[in-house]
């Protein structure tokens, strides 16, 4: 169990009273962004990304841990009491949450779904804690041909597998590959596409292009909605949110199905934890169908406790897999490889030796992280959703400033501003017609690992392409592929539509379907 | 975010579903066919890869793909979606063109005013100063949102860029220029 030594040790580095203060400011901004609709974790953290140059890599890492489990923790509570949920990755438990607290339930509901994503966040950060040590050994066999099968991996999981529309997702996959072209070429130091601006010699920055694509776009999107909206009403949570024998009972095991299935999730290129909560959300309705009185429909509590686990369990194991294998699972997770990257870490394999310190500091904060979001979350979900009251020009106008602020202070000067404003209007024309933004940042972060993977991979071999699949791993990893893209295309052939109502509350999290109403 | 006043009733109402009942009216050509913007960008973003690639200033030997190897398959790749969201979004019928105009109906107003907004700043930072163009970009973004009340739209702005102003610069040591207000 030398895992739960360097753990021990983790938490020796990490229990400081700074470190605490910035996990519960992590918490507490995690927690904001999630209830508020729009904003979402990678906002967050993009935003947070330029302001944190000062601070030290461990104390940056945990706040940013601390808003992505943050943001998973309030999504739920504007949907449960608003019926609009803060993000895609709550809009499953919004069905039953909203419908539990219209019939006087609504402090179960938030109660079932902070405690689920506790039981998610938990389960899956302890699995990491144990098998990411193991998952980096195994990395560690990794050659170029490996890296570049993981990478095409992503890319197509990303843009074809998940998206709604395989060709909107390509385009979102191929705008983010050109971005990453920009700059001078590492392996010749050929200048590439930086069309003589010297600016552009190293590269569009990974925080001009983040802050862009998920600030600007989506202050410009909600722009071009003003005026196009009905009004919402919260419903008032009153009475101590306490689980009765029979609803833990309930909720129990839906918590843990949900954490299976979101567990999984994490470490596949799914776009974030909105698809695991669909799924944990039908198999509950399944499930539920074969009981004597069945509930859904009329507030049942495994509507919402196995998708808030799920989603959570999500972002516990996309950690595990960012830290192992240096893999983003989702557009969050891309950014915090960005983070590290800022900091000179790689996670992957090696980081676990080169930095072993940090890496078990930032799971025993992360530990720490899921507690102190129970504990503002449990008792307090209606206070939260008085942020709803918020004047939305204020707060947008805010982020604005913030965006702005973050892109001068990576280098102070105007050329990114620029990129940022083109890139902005890129990503509001790209949400306005529903291409997914998602494997943009995928594509910018991994599609460099994919060129130099490739060209090593044939360098090595002496140009032969066979080198590529010359290796058990990447041939299941190839196999892998090939067998999610028959799951896709059987999908789309079927003529039933899943019921998956999509509406405004899209994220960042690759989806963004402009389709109907959800239902209320 | 530091001063909103609480008690201020919400300046817009929620967000909510879209597709308010509209009356029927007439397609325009771009009615229903957004992804023609995307397909003409992704278009555009080949020509300028494929510009890129041709004109590339190679230096040394980097093996069969080299530094140009990308540079083609992202032209191609760009080519060949943009050529395919441009058919499919001229080919759709006119109901689907309706149905999808009313879930894209935009406020371009308020879109310009933000854009406005963002650029002035972007321009004008190292001249005019962060503060003055925080404190405009702030209240024009407020306005574009459809907050109509503009003197407390800069007041607040200009608290905003103030704060931000004496945590940035005086205790992180980020260098905000003071532009036409450091002669003062």
């Amino acid at each position: 169990m030398e895992q739960l030594t360097h753990l021990v040790g983790g938490f020796g580095a990490v229990l400081t009273p700074m470190n605490l203060v910035w996990i519960v400011v992590g918490a507490f901004l995690g927690t904001a962004v999630g209830v508020m609709p729009g904003l979402g974790s990678a906002m967050a953290v993009a935003l947070l990304l330029p302001m944190t140059f000062t601070l030290d890599p461990l104390a940056a890492l945990i706040l940013f841990s601390g808003v992505y489990f943050g943001g998973l923790f309030g999504d739920s509570t504007a949907g449960i009491l608003m019926n609009t949920p803060g993000n895609s990755t709550a809009i499953a438990t919004t069905f039953e949450g909203h419908t539990m607290a219209r019939t006087g339930r609504a402090p179960q509901a938030l109660a079932t779904s902070a405690i689920g994503a506790f039981v998610g966040g938990l389960l899956a950060t302890v699995l990491v804690v144990f098998f990411a040590p193991a998952m980096a050994d195994l990395a560690t066999e990794f050659g170029p041909g490996e890296y570049f099968a993981l990478a095409l991996f992503a890319f197509v999981a990303i843009s074809s597998i998940v998206s709604d529309s395989p060709l909107k997702g390509v385009a979102a996959l191929t705008i983010g590959l050109g971005l990453a072209l920009v700059g001078t070429d590492q392996s010749t130091g050929t200048a590439r596409f930086t069309f003589g601006v010297p600016a552009l010699f190293d590269g569009v920055s990974i925080v001009v292009i983040t802050v862009a694509v998920l600030a600007v776009g989506e202050v410009l999107h909600t722009a071009g909605r003003v005026g196009h909206r009905g009004a919402h009403e919260i419903v008032p949570s009153a009475g101590r949110p306490w689980l009765s024998g029979r609803d833990l009972r309930a909720a129990l095991p839906a918590w843990l199905r949900g954490a299976g299935i979101g567990i999984p999730f994490g470490i596949i290129p799914a776009g974030g934890a909105e698809v695991p909560t669909f799924l944990a959300y039908s198999a509950e309705r399944q499930l539920d169908r074969r009981r004597r009185r069945p509930m859904f429909g009329k507030g049942a509590i495994q509507g919402v406790a196995a998708p808030e686990a799920a989603g959570n369990a999500t972002a516990g194991s996309a950690m595990g897999a960012l830290l192992s294998l240096g893999l983003p699972t989702s557009a969050t997770a891309a950014v915090l490889l960005a983070a590290f990257q800022q900091y000179g870490m790689q996670p992957g394999p090696l980081l676990f030796e080169r930095n072993g310190e940090i890496v078990w500091a930032l799971l025993a904060g992360l530990l720490l992280a899921t507690v102190a979001l129970l504990i503002i979350n449990l008792p307090f979900a209606p206070l939260w959703a008085k942020l709803l009251l918020l004047p939305q020009s204020y707060l947008y106008a805010g982020i604005t400033v913030f965006a702005c602020l973050g892109v001068y202070a990576t280098g102070a000067s105007r050329t990114d501003l620029a990129i940022m404003c083109v890139l902005g209007a890129l990503a509001f024309a790209m949400r306005r017609t529903g291409v997914p933004l998602a494997p943009v940042l995928i594509a910018v972060i991994l599609g460099p690992l994919a060129e130099y993977s490739l060209r090593d991979a044939m360098a090595n071999s002496g140009n032969d392409p066979l080198t590529l699949v010359g290796s058990p791993i990447t041939l299941s990893l190839y196999a892998l592929l090939l067998l999610g893209i028959a799951w896709a295309v059987r999908q789309r052939l079927r003529p039933t539509v899943p019921d998956r109502p999509a509406g405004d509350a899209e994220g960042v999290a690759g989806e963004t379907d402009a389709s109907g109403p959800r239902g209320a | 975010m530091s001063d909103t006043s609480a008690g201020r009733p919400p300046a817009e109402p929620p967000p909510a579903a879209p597709g308010e009942a509209d009356a029927p009216r007439p397609l325009s050509f771009w009615d229903g066919r957004g992804e023609l913007v995307i397909g003409l960008i992704m278009l555009a973003l080949a020509g300028v890869l494929l510009a890129g690639t041709l004109g590339m200033d190679v230096i040394g030997e980097g093996g069969p793909l080299g530094p140009q190897g990308a540079g083609w398959f992202v032209a191609v790749l760009a080519a060949a979606t943009g050529a395919l969201l441009t058919a499919s979004s001229l080919r759709r019928s006119p109901e689907r063109r309706r149905a999808a105009a009313a879930a894209e109906r935009t406020n371009w107003r308020a879109v310009g005013l933000v854009m406005l907004g963002i650029a002035a700043f972007s321009a004008l930072i190292d001249t005019v100063g962060w503060l003055v163009m925080a404190t405009l970009m702030f209240a024009t973004v407020a306005t574009g949102l459809g907050n109509r009340n503009l003197l407390r739209n800069l007041t607040v702005g200009f608290v905003m860029a103030a704060v931000v102003q004496i945590v940035f610069s005086g205790m992180l040591g980020l260098n905000l220029p003071s532009g036409v207000l450091g002669g003062l």
